[in-house]
This record gives C-alpha cells, sequence and structure tokens, in this order.
C-alpha cells in the first residue's frame, strides 16, 4: 500500500479530508524525527517501539570490489515490533500456509 | 536523552503541532496504527509518508538450542515485521554523523587501523602556527613603537613570516621523514613491522617533544626586547631547513604552497591584536581548518559553527564543500546574543546547524 492509498483510507476511516491526514502524517513525522533525533525512543502500544541505535564504525569488505573499507559509525532507526503485533503477523503466516498448501493439494 | 516517549506524550506534542485537540489527535494515532497492524497482518507492505516503509518478510525455519536446557530446538517458520525508515526520517536521526563517509583502505591503513593508531599527526602540523598566531594575539601593541615608529612592526612581521615559514618547513621535512619510513618498513617484511608500531610512537613522541621545546625558544625569543637580535638570529636558520627539506626531495612545490600560506597566515593575523571588538575578524578555510575548527578556537565551542555559517551565508554553500582559501568573517556572538558557556545556546545551533543541512537535501 502506498503513501497515496494509505492516506485516503486513513481518512475515509477518520471522515476527513486526505489533505488534513497528509497534514496530520507530515507533523506526526516531524515530531518522531525530533524525538528520535534527541535520543529518545518512542512507543506505541501494541504496534512497538523505535529507537535511535549506533552502528559503530567497522572494517567490512567492498561487495563488488572485494577491497577493505571503512563503514562510518551511524544512528539508525530500529524498529521492535510490539508481542500483539509480532503475534498477529505471525499468525496470518500459519493461515497463509496452509491456504497455499491446501491449493497446491 | 534517551527517553522513553508514550503515546500521551506523542500526542501532545502531535497535538500542539497541528492545532487539532488531544482527542482528535488520539483517534488519528490510534486509527493509524491500527489501520498498519491491520495491513500487515494482511501481509501487505504500508507505506507512511515521512516514517518509512512497514512489511512483512518470511523467515525460514532454523535451528536453535534453548539455553537453559541445552536442548536443540527448532524455530518454526514464520512471518516478522520489517521496518525501512524512509530517508528524510533517517537522515534526521543520522545527522550528527553526517559528515562521515565510507572510505576505502589502503594496505597501510588498513595496517594502522588494526593496530591502534599513535597519536593523529594533524593536530601535531596545526600546533605551531597556533601558536604563533596565539602569541600575536597575546601581544596587542609592541612597546618598541614609541622608539622605532615603523620598523619594528615590518622586522615583527617579517620575523613571524619566516618563523611560520619554518615551522611549516619543519613539519614538512618530517612528515617526508615519515613518509620516507613507511615503505622501508613494508620492504622489511612482517617480522619488522611487528616493532614498527613501538618504533612509530616514539618517533611521534620525540616529534612533540621537539616541538614544544621549539615553542618555548620561540616565545622566549619573542619576548626579548631587542628584535633585531632575534632577526639575525632567526635569519639564517631557514636556509637549513630549506636545504633539508630539497634534500629529503619531497616536493620543493608543497614547500612553495606552504611558503605563499604561511604569508597569507602573516597578512591575516596581524589584523587581529590591533582591531578592537566591532571591527570584523576574518579567517581562512583551509583543508585542516573548517567553520567547526574556527568555532572552537574563537568561542571554544565547535557546535557555535552555524553562527559563522550565517554570518558568510551569502559567500558559502553547501557547509561540507567550502573551498579551501575562502575567507570568512567571524561574527562576534554578542551580536546574535549567544553565550558559549549556556547549554542552551548551544542547542539552538545545533538546530541551527541541522537546518543550514537541511537546506542542501
Amino acid at each position: 500500500m502506498d503513501a497515496k492509498t494509505f492516506t485516503t483510507e486513513l481518512a475515509g476511516r477518520l471522515g476527513r479530508t486526505p489533505q488534513e491526514v497528509s497534514s496530520l502524517c507530515r507533523g506526526l513525522a516531524d515530531v518522531v524525527g525530533e524525538t528520535l533525533a534527541q535520543g529518545d525512543s518512542l512507543i506505541v502500544p501494541s504496534f512497538g517501539s523505535f529507537e535511535p541505535k549506533k552502528r559503530e564504525e567497522h572494517v567490512a569488505l567492498h561487495p563488488a570490489t572485494g577491497r577493505k573499507i571503512l563503514i562510518p559509525p551511524k544512528l539508525q532507526v530500529v524498529f521492535r515490533p510490539a508481542t500483539a503485533l509480532r503475534n498477529k503477523v505471525r499468525s496470518q503466516e500459519r493461515d497463509d500456509d496452509e491456504q497455499s498448501n491446501s491449493q497446491a493439494r | 536523552m534517551s527517553e522513553k516517549v508514550g503515546m500521551s506524550a506523542l500526542t501532545a506534542m502531535l497535538s500542539v503541532r497541528s492545532g487539532d485537540s488531544r482527542e482528535q489527535t488520539e483517534g488519528f494515532l490510534r486509527e493509524m496504527f491500527d489501520m498498519i497492524s491491520s495491513v500487515l497482518a494482511a501481509g501487505d507492505t504500508v507505506k507512511v509518508p515521512g516514517i518509512g516503509m512497514f512489511k512483512t518478510i518470511d523467515v525460514e525455519a532454523r535451528k536453535s538450542v534453548n539455553v537453559n536446557t541445552g536442548e536443540e530446538t527448532v524455530i518454526p517458520a514464520h512471518r516478522k515485521v520489517v521496518f525501512l525508515p524512509c530517508k528524510e526520517l533517517a537522515a534526521t536521526v543520522n545527522a550528527p554523523f553526517e559528515m562521515f563517509q565510507t572510505m576505502e583502505l589502503t594496505d597501510e591503513l588498513a595496517a594502522e587501523f588494526e593496530v591502534p593508531a599513535p597519536a593523529p599527526e594533524p593536530e601535531e602540523v596545526e600546533l605551531p602556527e597556533q601558536q604563533a598566531e596565539l602569541q600575536q594575539a597575546a601581544k596587542p601593541e609592541q612597546p618598541e613603537e614609541a622608539d622605532h615608529p615603523e620598523l619594528p612592526c615590518l622586522s615583527e612581521q617579517s620575523v613571524q613570516t619566516e618563523q611560520t615559514e619554518q615551522s611549516d618547513q619543519s613539519d614538512q621535512s618530517e612528515r617526508s621523514d615519515q613518509s620516507d619510513q613507511v615503505p622501508a618498513s613494508d620492504t622489511s617484511g612482517t617480522v619488522k613491522r611487528r616493532f614498527w608500531p613501538g618504533f612509530f610512537t616514539g618517533f611521534v613522541a620525540a616529534c612533540v617533544c621537539a616541538l614544544i621545546v621549539w615553542g618555548v625558544m620561540v616565545v622566549v625569543e619573542l619576548k626579548r626586547p631587542d628584535v633585531k637580535m632575534t632577526v639575525t638570529e632567526v635569519g639564517p636558520a631557514p636556509v637549513d631547513t630549506k636545504t633539508d627539506t630539497i634534500s629529503s626531495g619531497n616536493g620543493q612545490a608543497s614547500a612553495t604552497a606552504e611558503h605563499s600560506e604561511a604569508q597569507q597566515v602573516a597578512q591575516t593575523t596581524p589584523e587581529v591584536p590591533t582591531q578592537p571588538s566591532d571591527q570584523p575578524v576574518y579567517d581562512t578555510i583551509s583543508k585542516t581548518r573548517y567553520l567547526t575548527t574556527m568555532a572552537k578556537d574563537h568561542y571554544g565551542n565547535f557546535h557555535l559553527w552555524p553562527y559563522i555559517y550565517k554570518e558568510n551565508e551569502k559567500i558559502l554553500g553547501h557547509p561540507d564543500r567550502i573551498k579551501p582559501g575562502t575567507q570568512v568573517v567571524i561574527p562576534d556572538l554578542a551580536k546574535y546574543g549567544v553565550d558559549p558557556r549556556n547549554p542552551k545556546d548551544i542547542a539552538k545551533a545545533k538546530q541551527m546547524g541541522l537546518d543550514i543541512y537541511a537546506r542542501y537535501r
């Protein structure tokens, strides 16, 4: 689902215009960016948490040339799904598997 | 720093920003995350504008060991959620490390990287120049000026140029020495290389000691009332060092380049002591001198570089791509009402820095 369908569908659910929803999304993106840039982590109950994590600098091999390169340190956003979301997705997989299996048979 | 921001705080921040009521904002957030969850549960991917993409991927079954019992278990195949932050968010979070780039390592560099590197060279190189500058700044008015109206100033300047030149050249010769040694140790094989780091640290320590002794001598010599003596004493020295650099054969051109740089230093630095605070202070960008270095030198905190940038906004483009040799005005911090000891102002300056980078994204 791309960004446009996402906003229009969310707007439909909320009963607001897609413009309003997209501006809200932009505001949310700013807030999330600021929070994470300060080094704070963001926790959304029954969805998951976003936290900034530092990746240390390290030496690696260039995949194409095979030469040694130095990867600089980096701050990355890491998302950890909450247990509720994880289970939802996980259980979905089983159903899918059974369906696909039964279809194959 | 490293606090946990929950749903209520997020709602508060967003409602302030959007101007909606808290209930509305909370409804929006809840509906949004519900929707993402349900789409993910259906096995679809979601792109949330400004945040990133959530998708699910299949994980194959794999063997694992129960840590407590040591039993072998099989983790069954399942599906899990993956989040890819969008470029904007990733860049905002990574802003403190933005200046770093991936670089390729040559063999020598790689060897150095595995052995903990000794004291970094560039600091040492800058040392004499900075000392010279500091000395000049420390002495606002020459006492001899009353006796010899014109001459002492000139001789002082020439002494300064000669000395900075001399220091540059001595650095140059040191550097060429070192660069000579690197290949030598390379050819002498791996057995010698093991002893090389110890020798290198010793060499660097010796260099540092020599530089400090030389700096003290310069201070003593400059503080002597008789300027002419110092001229005669210092005069022959550069000839020696020049022949040294030529005999060492490493880049006479670079020596001349250093010479011109030294001249530039001599041209720009004398302005510093004589001017009162309301006249502009200038500084020149070089390969080892950036806005941050200047901010550290002039204000005592490198985070304040955005103020220098702001002052020179018209001539500067991307803050990481300023041409060496660009002359910038160093503004008085009082002009912007900034106190370098105030953490709030530092935070503000950091934000300004982010804004500046955001412009060139």
